[in-house]
């Protein structure tokens, strides 16, 4: 990154940071969305992109943290930001316990990303079942007056949710930045091109991935907590759905796997596109369901097809904004 | 002197093929050993069992005066073993710098000082000038060096390297060899390789190991080696039994 990608990123930042001040309801609640799967985005990708590690289940963290926040608030009257720490062990765990058992056994490539699909569709089916929280009829938060801002329960209006969204982005991108340069973000990208080189050279490539799949299952998790208080209601139908994996992972992959932009990039088209195309052929008067599904895979084969390296890397270059 | 390594009576299959059979050996500190033999001679096996990658099915491998074999590849490469690749596995996403960054983390607490010392090795190989390329814009030989330079940033005592002259022209070779020997007397670093340019084995082994099918048939100086009936037969061939090694 040189100055004009500084002064750029701080721009946009700044954007950000006033839009909710004359921004319409609706475009706030719009750029949550998109902050959100930067987040998310942003943590898939560190262990895709860093590590070398294909999940398409993230969904099942989303879900476990969602609920596990949700619960806790519900049957305990645990405040969210307790409940975070819980959401982010329980995640942590959950993650380490899957990771370990897959890499004990040499679970890897595929077979490993069919592994996290199987854990998120044994999660959704486990929680439809499970009446404590709700079961298949789902679990419902209260909701109170909207206006009073109550951030201590998440309780509050959109523009609360809007700048909780943009601390956890702005968080991920710093986390992603300082570990990408760290001890661990050498050996994941090591790992990424060569497991067999990267221990020969004396990486304990157990342990690394371990790290990868524990920190963004537990970010992922956050991520939850956010979803299951914005939303206020949860069902496993939808939190643990294999389209909220699809989601997840769509963003860093328009975006560019393994860059720090790419994630946040590709939320910002995603959720302005599918969301624009929605608007549009409502106003058309059009009935047309799945437009946004539809306006995610012409993206993705436009991608794949034309820039497999995501839009970040070109746009980089053609603003201007690595050094050379 | 007590042995730096030893290879005692190592044996391995794969489904009833016999890739090693008791094969045993020394080597001593300070010392440049060759590893010769036919193609399938398991050569590469061998050098697999002794870094941990593929573990034998019966003996030992004593490194340094420790039992080495059943641990993994990261924990022998702490211990002092390098090794080079002989298709080579070079992080190709990487920059050449960071290639060798990795290697150094094994050994500096800081990334700083990491690639401090990544810096150092890679003037020394001479890929200098090129340590900010993605490696895969490298040719072959210079990932090889490139794998290399990454091996020697691990501070090996022992350094495996696997075919890393081949495909080199004369002249790089030459300057291969130079850097080797430079580097493993400065650093007082033992060196097994497994070689085919017989020239290089000569100019630079003081010993030289020969494989056939999974056996150890001779072991000796390279002059000694040369002249080895057993080895003639199998190996090197009977047109170059006239007593000049430099015609290799």
């Amino acid at each position: 990154m040189n100055r004009r990608a500084i002064v750029l990123l701080l721009g946009l930042f700044g954007m950000l940071l006033v839009l909710p001040l004359w921004a319409s309801p609706y475009a706030i609640s719009l750029a949550t969305l998109f902050l959100f799967f930067a987040y998310t985005g942003q943590a898939w990708n560190i262990m895709m992109g860093f590590a070398g590690l294909l999940s398409l289940g993230h969904a099942l963290y989303l879900g476990v943290g969602a609920y596990t926040v949700a619960a806790l608030y519900y049957h305990f009257s645990v405040g969210p930001w307790f409940g975070f720490w819980v959401a982010l062990a329980i995640c942590g765990a959950l993650a380490a316990a899957l990771a370990g058992l897959a890499f004990r056994y040499r679970v890897s490539g595929v077979y490993f990303a069919l592994l996290t699909i199987a854990c998120a569709e044994f999660a959704r089916i486990g929680f439809d079942h499970f009446t404590w929280v709700g079961g298949s009829g789902g679990l419902f938060l209260k909701v109170v007056e909207r206006d009073r801002m109550d951030l201590l329960n998440l309780r509050g209006p959109p523009a609360m949710f809007y700048y909780v969204m943009l601390f956890l982005a702005g968080c991920a991108l710093v986390l992603s930045k300082l570990l990408i340069r760290s001890r661990a973000g050498y050996y994941w990208q090591a790992i990424r091109e060569s497991e067999d080189a990267a221990a020969a050279l004396g990486v304990n490539t157990f342990r690394w991935k371990m790290l990868a799949v524990i920190i963004s299952g537990a970010m992922t998790g956050l991520a939850g907590m956010f979803s299951a208080f914005y939303y206020s209601n949860l069902f496993p139908e939808q939190l643990f759905h294999i389209s909220r994996s699809i989601e997840i992972i769509l963003g860093p992959i328009i975006g560019g796997i393994g860059t720090l932009f790419g994630p946040i990039i590709g939320a910002a088209l995603l959720t302005v596109l599918a969301d624009g195309a929605t608007e549009l052929v409502a106003t058309v008067g059009w009935d047309v369901p799945g437009v946004k599904q539809l306006v995610y895979g012409i993206m993705l084969f436009l991608i794949v097809a034309f820039l497999p390296q995501g839009v970040w890397p070109t746009l980089a270059r053609k603003l201007r904004l690595l050094n050379e | 002197m007590s042995d730096l390594l030893a290879v005692q009576q190592i044996s391995k299959s794969f489904r009833g093929l016999k890739a090693l059979a008791n094969v045993s050996f020394e080597i001593q500190p300070n010392t440049i050993a060759a590893l010769i033999g036919p193609n399938g001679a398991g050569k590469t096996t061998l050098f697999n069992i002794i870094a941990g990658a593929q573990t034998a099915d019966r003996g030992a491998i004593v490194f340094d005066g420790r039992r080495i074999d059943g641990l993994r590849p990261d924990q022998i490469c702490h211990l002092g073993i390098a090794r080079t690749f002989q298709i080579v596995k070079t992080f190709a996403g990487l920059t050449v710098l960071d290639n060798v960054v990795i290697g150094a983390l094994g050994r500096y607490a800081r990334v700083k000082e990491a690639c401090a010392h990544a810096d150092t090795i890679l003037e020394a190989v001479g890929l200098g000038p090129k340590r900010n390329l993605p490696s895969a814009m490298l040719t072959l030989p210079d990932r090889k060096l490139l794998e290399l330079a990454r091996a020697l940033a691990t501070r090996p005592k022992l350094l495996l390297l696997d075919e890393v002259l081949g495909g080199l022209r004369p002249t790089e070779c030459d300057r291969v060899l130079e850097l080797l020997r430079g580097t493993a007397e400065r650093e007082g670093i033992s060196l097994i390789l497994i070689e085919h340019v017989m020239r290089a084995v000569m100019a630079l082994a003081h010993t030289v190991i020969v494989l056939h099918h999974g056996e150890v048939i001779a072991q000796g100086t390279p002059s000694d080696i040369v002249r080895h009936p057993a080895v003639l037969d199998c190996y090197l061939g009977a047109e170059i039994d006239n007593n000049e090694p430099g015609n290799f």
